[in-house]
């Protein structure tokens, strides 16, 4: 596991979040500084906040020009026969914000009606991409969660009561509002759980742990959990690995760690 | 050397030098082949540009670029340009797989060469058909030439090194603050420079 840290502290409250604009442009934060600041972004209500770090990462693209040199001979045709044997994702088709407060039948009828295809056999077609109805619901479902995650932290990172822990010597942080009665846990550079196993969150309070959740890392190493408790008896949140249904208490050390 | 270049020039098609990278994209989101031939014409030298300064290793570079150009194929359908060029969209997806191919390795490695001009002007010459590609190289040396010593190095090591602000402050021995404001000035100089190419979110 990555243990990189931050013990920049300085950027605890979000209207400091606002000087990391250059360094996130220039994909200068860690992870699991990169997931607060876009989460504290996503909330404001300036278009002109978000309208700059727009800019000033446009600008960052454009420093890729310096760097430019031709690639190597016999990459093009490799690029080209992987677009041959690789399906694109298929194209948004529903209106998230308007669908997220309906009930789920009613949004997946939706999304069959807005792609505009009559099921027949079990799939739908979308333009020149096939996707089969299993695959739109478990992206739907994905969806979904990722919104009510994204919603859960701008409403704790924008709390006026808003304070961050992060941890000691690792690359992992809690934004904690009691006034929300939420925290979330963020971890980066995590490998993903083995088979048969999982990882599982823990709040830590004096007279011992309670299980706060299942969960796996994403892709590029980063979990996010969000927790609605009363924090305030909690010492700290730690993460263990257990078996993939979970445990009632903790049957290894933790692997992240962090002391509210 | 005259056979050398020509053997990187490649004719564009009278019809493709037209179309702006936004519509390339968005044709590649229809699964468009040709226009993802054309996309990587226009942008394979500025992802293996940026990636090979990153990551370092050629053969890592080679296979990140490919990683790159997959991710673009499959998630095109995914670019909205009502919130930025397609441009953008596609440097940044490349510069951030290039970032967490560096910053998932275990092992040290010597980070602390500072960028070298002169390699990459004698590189870039080899691409001079995309006159457009040139003309911003140029701009963007120009503005970069325009910011202080500190801001632009505390930039190159970022962007080019693949570092954390972190990690620029420890190299430089420099309070963190001071690499957050250097990073944040110095961006906003580099943006008003090349205003005229640079699109940012929506009005």
């Amino acid at each position: 596991m990555n243990l990189h840290f931050d013990r920049d502290r300085a950027d605890d409250t979000p209207a400091a979040l606002h000087q990391l604009a250059g360094a996130y442009a220039l994909g200068a934060l860690p992870d699991e500084k990169r997931v607060v600041f876009e989460a504290w972004l996503e909330a404001q209500a300036d278009p002109a906040t978000r309208a700059e770090v727009a800019e000033l990462v446009a600008t960052a693209a454009l420093l890729a020009a310096e760097a430019a040199e031709p690639p190597p001979a016999g990459l093009r045709d490799a690029v080209l026969a992987m677009a041959d044997q690789t399906r694109q994702l298929p194209p948004p088709v529903v209106d998230l914000a308007a669908a997220r407060d309906r009930r789920r039948p009613t949004w997946v009828r939706r999304a069959t009606l807005a792609v505009g295809g009559v099921a027949a056999a079990g799939a739908l077609v979308l333009g020149t991409a096939t996707v089969v109805q299993g695959d739109l619901d478990a992206r739907i479902d994905e969806l979904e969660r990722d919104l009510a995650a994204d919603r859960e932290l701008r409403s704790v990172v924008t709390a006026a009561d808003a304070e961050v822990r992060h941890a000691d010597g690792q690359d992992a942080s809690v934004v904690l509002s009691a006034s929300e009665g939420r925290a979330v846990f963020t971890a980066g550079g995590l490998a993903p759980a083995p088979d048969g196993r999982t990882y599982q969150l823990w709040l830590v309070r004096t007279d011992g742990p309670t299980s706060a959740g299942l969960f796996d890392a994403a892709l590029d190493g980063v979990a996010t959990r969000s927790v609605a408790a009363d924090l305030s008896d909690v010492v700290a949140f730690a993460v263990t690995l257990e078996p993939d249904r979970g445990s009632t208490s903790p049957t290894s050390d933790p692997v992240v760690v962090v002391t509210l | 050397m005259p056979t050398e270049r020509a053997a990187h020039l490649r004719p564009v098609p009278a019809g493709r030098a037209a179309a702006s990278d936004d519509d390339v994209l968005l044709a590649v989101a229809r699964a468009d082949r040709d226009a993802f031939a054309d996309l990587y014409d226009r942008f394979a030298p500025r992802v293996f540009g940026i990636v090979r300064k990153v990551v370092r290793d050629p053969s890592r570079s080679e296979e990140v670029t490919q990683e790159v150009f997959g991710e673009v194929w499959r998630t095109a359908t995914r670019f909205d340009p009502d919130r930025g060029a397609a441009r953008t969209w596609l440097l940044t997806m490349a510069h951030r797989r290039a970032i967490d191919c560096v910053r998932s390795e275990q092992a040290s490695r010597d980070r602390d060469e500072r960028v070298g001009h002169r390699d990459r002007v004698r590189a870039f010459d080899e691409v001079a058909e995309q006159v457009e590609t040139r003309l911003e190289h140029q701009q963007v040396r120009d503005a970069l030439d325009h910011l202080t010593a500190p801001q632009r190095e505390a930039i190159e090591l970022a962007y080019f090194g693949g570092r954390t602000y972190r990690e620029v402050a420890e190299l430089l021995d420099t309070p963190l603050g001071t690499i957050k404001t250097r990073m944040r000035d110095g961006m906003i100089r580099l943006r008003d420079r090349l205003s005229a190419g640079v699109q940012g979110g929506p009005a």
